[in-house]
């Protein structure tokens, strides 16, 4: 009995900080349908009002594609060199390869901040611009980690047998990775590179170091306005990040039927 | 020329020389068994036919043609692995149309063969399934269909029955040697197990820590081994080690646990010489009191194996030595326990000594002096 009690106090706790972190989420949704200027809760009504408004925002829409084509192209650059890395680390031997396979780790671990810092004062000193490719530079070195970690993972329960069985079947080296190792690690790779997208996608950090004014993304967008003018549009404009990074991650994974992140999770 | 020749093949893994100057060949349509314990290279031989492994020094051959640098998908070689290697991606139908779609076969043409070959081994009703969804004995049978449906020159299995259960690894053997022969395909296969090579092959490749012991048909193998590795890794046998003497004109060896244990006068042995017996445990026999001109000699019963067809004693000689007594359709168990004093006989025509073929050359017999 003080067993079931406990086990309940246990979940309970877990309830109700859970809550506390999601709850603020649930607010800023159920908010930018309010139809007030000042934020209430519960909404005094419902409207479209602040979609309306952020959707005819030329700087708003400005930012959210180009948070868009940032994230796509980080995930896509993560994902081959990432992937490629891992396959690296699992199949060849080589000196330091612990050492720096913890090295590879870095950019999950070390403040943003540093590494906004760090990049800028590289790719400034290269002479590079501050355009889409600089960004892409950027996001790709945060997120190059959650895919070589996925990939790897994969990787490492994989059956090497099946391409060697694919090359006794007449498949040479490309066949065999396009017909048996890419989608046998598509799971890892595929849910590493949704990952790549998402935290791109939300990137704040690091990004304002590298961002010009046509380049601004959808985070630095937000966080401008609010120090600038509290308009209900912000709630609107944050609405729509968290259905960005949240359900179409989800709807992507459903459709595909793959089940990536539940998979490799 | 054979058409499949592997010749002077040596591999070495840093240190490790896995296969150590080997030379056989196969004629078409013959079936030919690697045989030989884990570790004797037997596994890394198959690869290097295959292509997966590239030979350190020697050649192979297929047809007359020097393969043994060819990468694996430019030779066309059936390989069948330990544990099927199905796709999982892929549907019964997709892997063992794989081959073909590998060689250009266009679709139509594909889902014909495809349909054959799973008639073949008798699975015409999977082609949509997943792998996944088989048994262990139907995914072999796919992999096996996959490995066959190109006909290659080669086929190659590695293991194919050891992941089966008894009763299934019997059904597939019988079946493995129709499919075989129905198609006459030359076939290499490796196994561990001496009476699977025995039951498929025409003949018999013995391993042994990656030198070749001993190549020929299965009653050559059994009957005059050639080496003591051989004499003993094949069958079930008790080795007793002595120094040759004589009586009268027979040879006669000094064993610790025997005492004078008779040898067929036949066989070339020098006096004082080292000689090691193979007495095979079918061939052995129990008895309450030793007869007359058979080697007859005093054991314990120390453990009583009833397996139904056959039962099995673990006897000690008066030294301790482990003699092994295997007795078909044996209906007097009853009559041994555990503890017996009986004499264990053995007919000096049915032991065994391992001979080199170069002492089994004429000019060598000298006989006993």
């Amino acid at each position: 009995m003080r067993d079931d009690l406990r086990w309940t106090a246990v979940k309970a706790t877990s309830a109700l900080v859970y809550l506390f972190l999601l709850a603020p989420l649930f607010v800023v949704v159920a908010i930018s349908f309010n139809p007030t200027q000042f934020a209430t809760f519960p909404p005094a009504g419902f409207s479209l009002e602040w979609y309306y408004d952020f959707f005819t925002h030329d700087r708003m829409l400005r930012s959210l594609f180009n948070s868009f084509v940032v994230a796509t192209g980080s995930a896509i650059v993560a994902g081959v060199v990432g992937m490629i890395s891992a396959f690296g680390f699992v199949r060849y031997d080589f000196r330091w390869k612990n050492a720096l396979s913890s090295l590879l780790f870095l950019p999950m671990i070390i403040s943003p901040v540093v590494i906004g810092v760090a990049l800028t004062t590289f790719l400034t000193e290269i002479g590079m611009e501050r355009n889409y490719l600089y960004l892409i530079a950027g996001h790709s070195t945060l997120v190059l980690p959650y895919v070589f970690v996925t990939v790897r993972a994969q990787l490492y329960r994989f059956d090497q047998e099946l391409e060697e069985a694919a090359r006794t079947l007449g498949a040479n080296e490309l066949e065999t990775f396009v017909e048996v190792t890419l989608p046998l690690i598509m799971p890892g790779l595929g849910a590493g590179m949704l990952l790549a997208f998402v935290i791109s996608f939300g990137e704040f950090t690091a990004t304002q170091f590298w961002i010009q004014p046509q380049t601004t993304t959808a985070p630095i967008e937000i966080y401008t306005m609010v120090r600038t003018s509290l308009t209900p549009m912000i709630n609107a404009m944050a609405t729509m990040l968290i259905v960005v990074t949240v359900v179409v991650p989800l709807v992507l994974d459903a459709v595909l039927g793959k089940n990536l992140i539940l998979k490799s999770a | 020329m054979s058409y499949l020749e592997v010749e002077t093949v040596t591999k070495r893994f840093d240190d490790l020389v896995a296969v150590d100057d080997v030379s056989f060949s196969a004629e078409e349509g013959e079936f030919l068994s690697l045989l030989g314990p884990s570790g004797c290279g037997k596994t890394t031989m198959l690869r290097m036919i295959a292509g997966l492994e590239t030979p350190t020094t020697g050649e192979i051959r297929i047809r007359g043609e020097d393969v043994t640098d060819q990468p694996p998908y430019e030779r066309d070689i059936g390989m069948m692995f330990q544990h099927y290697a199905l796709f999982p991606h892929k549907t019964v139908g997709e892997n063992v149309g794989f081959p073909l779609k590998m060689r250009g076969v266009g679709a139509e043409e594909r889902r014909e063969q495809v349909a054959e070959a799973l008639e073949m081994v008798r699975l015409p009703d999977a082609i949509d399934r997943s792998p996944t969804e088989l048994s262990g004995g139907q995914q072999q049978r796919v992999a096996l269909a996959r490995a066959l449906v190109f006909e290659p020159d080669v086929l190659l299995l590695d293991e194919p029955l050891s992941a089966l259960d008894r009763v299934l690894r019997q059904q597939m053997r019988v079946e493995l040697e129709r499919i075989q022969k129905e198609i006459g395909v030359t076939t290499v296969y490796v196994t561990h197990d001496q009476m699977e090579a025995f039951s498929l092959s025409d003949t018999v490749v013995v391993l042994e820590d990656g030198h070749l012991s001993q190549q020929g048909s299965p009653i050559d193998i059994y009957e005059n081994p050639t080496s003591e590795f051989v004499g003993d890794f094949i069958g079930q046998s008790t080795k007793l080690t002595g120094t040759v003497t004589a009586t009268e004109d027979r040879p006669v060896l000094e064993t610790p646990g025997v005492h004078e244990l008779r040898l067929p006068s036949s066989v070339d042995v020098n006096r004082g010489e080292s000689e090691a017996v193979f007495l095979r445990a079918e061939k052995l026999d129990i008895r309450d009191q030793p007869s007359g001109h058979e080697n007859a000699f005093p054991a314990t019963i120390r453990v009583i194996n009833y397996l139904g067809e056959k039962t099995v004693f673990y006897c000690d000689l008066e030294d301790g030595t482990e003699v092994i007594v295997s007795k078909q359709g044996f209906t007097n168990v009853d009559e041994y326990e555990r503890g017996d004093e009986v004499y264990v006989v053995a007919r000096p025509e049915d032991l065994v000594i391992a001979r080199s073929v170069d002492d089994r050359a004429p000019q060598q017999v000298e006989g006993v002096r």
